[in-house]
Formats: structure tokens, sequence, C-alpha cells
């Protein structure tokens, strides 16, 4: 079997559309929106947002097989934590798919784009781990704790429980990284730094021009939710006390919420 | 997910929004741009496509010979807000399709293309 399957090559159903983030952003300019991501204004965002998880769910269950398959000189530790992530996302992709019914959308709706399965285009495990465990879930993190509120404001419990449900594992996949990242590089401490910038670059690549606060410093701006109008954040957030359960460190916070609004000047 | 119909007298929670239908345009458009294509018009379906995308619009038809294909069905679709993306496949009568992959969108009163893919001929992980 082929090992670090290409970008291009992730295989999807006939019917299914999966496109690049570029062409996603570029079909959200053409139409006046905010590049990237549905913003939480939007009257689709709650529909967007849980088919994009969804896609992610399913990239992070391929990409903890792929990890496993493409690295069978690893720890045999190491290769039990990916197996058992690979059995929590595809949990995870079962719930997001019952959730995506739940708010009148299905699997397919929306365009899939692989940005998730472009970061396990690397043939270091620390790097990986990094990059998808620290730096991936920790954005899932961000995004869960968001529509939990979310779900909170709008007085959905279904919402709100399987989110959290979700959010749970995460937190450990982002732990289980911060160990086999410091794990795997013990006395290399410059691959430690090539998994960091690794890392870094995939932070980098999801601070949405901007469009990313802080939960403190999001401004609030009314919205409709079905029949109900609520006040609730005009920007993505970065969920710092679910990154500190997670085990990021308080500078590691900081620094991405300080990286997020510097990109807001470009 | 396969649509589940009349869900009133299933327990547990129900769907709290509706599903978006795509306005008819959509199938209207995606059957003109595959007559043209079939017909060889490049100059209507130039006219069809926002500007950036008319040379991407006329490699699509040349690589689509008109009077090669008889038949066409709408594979995948998928939106991004009002926009929506469409993949197309095209028999022909010697087996080989041609699938590509288009996205239209409204604009100033009329469906447009915004952006052009050609997939035939592409492998991917399911093809050796």
């Amino acid at each position: 079997m082929q090992k670090m399957i290409a970008v291009d090559k992730l295989a999807r159903p006939e019917n299914h559309i999966l496109v690049s983030l570029e062409r996603i952003r570029r079909a959200r300019e053409d139409q006046g929106l905010a590049p990237f991501n549905a913003m939480p204004y939007e009257e689709d965002f709650l529909k967007t947002r849980l088919h994009g998880i969804c896609a992610g769910e399913f990239q992070a269950m391929e990409a903890a097989g792929r990890t496993l398959f493409d690295f069978p000189d690893a720890p045999w530790e190491f290769q039990l934590d990916m197996a058992r992530q690979v059995w929590d996302e595809s949990r995870h992709s079962e719930i997001y798919m019952k959730l995506l019914e739940y708010v009148g959308s299905f699997l397919g709706e929306f365009p899939e784009s692989e940005v998730l399965w472009s970061c396990t285009q690397i043939d270091d495990p620390a790097c990986r781990v990094a990059g998808i465990n620290r730096g991936l879930e920790g954005l899932a993190c961000d995004v869960f704790e968001q529509i939990i509120r979310l779900a909170q404001k709008m007085g959905d419990p279904v919402i709100e429980r399987a989110v959290d449900y979700v959010l749970a594992d995460e937190i450990m996949h982002v732990r289980m990284g911060s160990k086999w990242m410091r794990k795997l590089t013990e006395g290399d401490p410059e691959r430690l730094k090539r998994a960091q910038m690794f890392q870094e670059n995939i932070d980098n690549l999801f601070n949405f021009q901007g469009g990313r606060t802080s939960t403190e410093q999001a401004k609030q701006q009314p919205q409709r939710v079905g029949e109900k109008e609520i006040e609730f954040d005009a920007t993505l957030t970065i969920a710092k006390d679910a990154r500190l359960l997670a085990g990021f460190t308080e500078e590691e916070i900081d620094r991405l919420i300080k990286a997020a609004s510097r990109s807001a000047a470009y | 997910m396969p649509d589940l119909g009349k869900r009133e007298n299933v327990m547990g929670p129900q769907p709290i929004a509706k599903r978006v239908v795509p306005p008819a345009e959509v199938e209207a458009t995606a059957k003109r741009i595959t007559e043209l294509l079939s017909a060889g018009k490049v100059s209507e379906l130039t006219e069809l496509t926002v500007e950036s995308m008319r040379t991407e619009m006329e490699a699509l038809a040349k690589s689509a010979p008109a009077g090669r294909y008889s038949g066409c069905a709408i594979v995948a679709m998928a939106r991004v807000n009002l926009h929506y993306y469409l993949k197309i496949r095209m028999m022909s009568a010697d087996g080989e399709p041609f699938l590509f992959q288009v996205r239209i969108g409204e604009t100033k009163g009329r469906w447009m293309v915004f952006d052009i893919m050609n997939l035939s001929g592409l492998r991917s992980a399911w093809t050796r």
C-alpha cells in the first residue's frame, strides 16, 4: 500500500464535491463574504460549520490511520494511541452526521476542502502529531467551544451536549499530541523545533486574517437563530479555558491570540 | 446522508431547520452548459462564464469535442452560500465519459459559471 498519500489523491465517492480551500475562498469572495469560513453572523453558519467539522472528523480519522500506517517503526504505544484516535474520530464523524441532519443539512450539502489532509504531508511522526493533534485539534477546541456557547444561547441541549462529548475527546487528542511530540523528539532539539514550526505554520494557516479573537474580545452582535434573536460573537474565537485543559501553556495561547490579531493588519 | 422523509412519528429530537432546496435555475444552467458543450458552441459558453474564467471555459470546450456526447448527469452538487458546485458527467457512444466540475451562481439576474475544473482522466486513491 502506498505511503504518504498526496492531497489530490484523497479518495471520496463520486457524488461528493472535494475542492481546495483556495477555491472555496474564491467562492465566498465572489459573493462578497468573508474568506475561508462562514462567520457566526451568517444565516448558514451552523450548517456550514457543522459540515466543515464533520468533513474534518473524517479527515482526522483518515489522518490518524495514515500516521499509524506511514510510520511502522514508531513506538508501539504511539501506534496504539493513533489507532484509538481513529476509533474516536469515526464516532465523531457519526455524531456530526447526525447533527447535520438535526440542523436541516446533510453530508455533501457543502463542498469538502482537503485542508486537514494537506497537514499529513510530512514524513516525521513528531511533526504529524504537532500539526494535527496540537494545531488542528487545538483549533477544534476553539470551534467546539464556540458552538457549545451558541447552543447554550439557542437553548438547544442536543447540539450543546453532542459537541461537548466530542470536545472531551479532542482535549485528550491534544494532550496525546503534546506527549508524543515531546517523547519522539527527546534529546533532539532540532527535531522538536521542526515539529513546533510545523504546528506554527498550521496555526497561522487558520488565523483567518484577523477573523479570530479571544472569547473575551469577541464583539457581540445580534443574530437570528430560527425564531430567536440572540447576541453572539462577530468573530471566530480562541477558547482559552478549553486549550488550558488540553495542556497548552498560557504563553502558547497568548502567542496564538497575538498572531491572530496581527494578521488583521494585512 | 439519505433524506429520511417524514419524521413526525420518529422518537427523539426532530430537525430544527429545513433543508435548502436548490433553485430550478441550477439544473437549468447545468442543462444549458452541457447542451452548449455537446454542440461545440464555445462563444455562447464563454458568454455564460465570468470574464476571469473564459480561457478555462475555452479549454474545457476543447477537451469535449462537439457531437461526441449524447447524455449527461449531475453526479454531485454542493453549495457555498448561494453558489453551487456541480459535478457533471457527459456520456459518449464510445463509452469514454467526460467529467467536469463547475461553480455557478447568479449575478445581475443571470446564472453564470464562476469556476471550472476538468476532472476527466484524473486519478484518485480509488483508481490505480
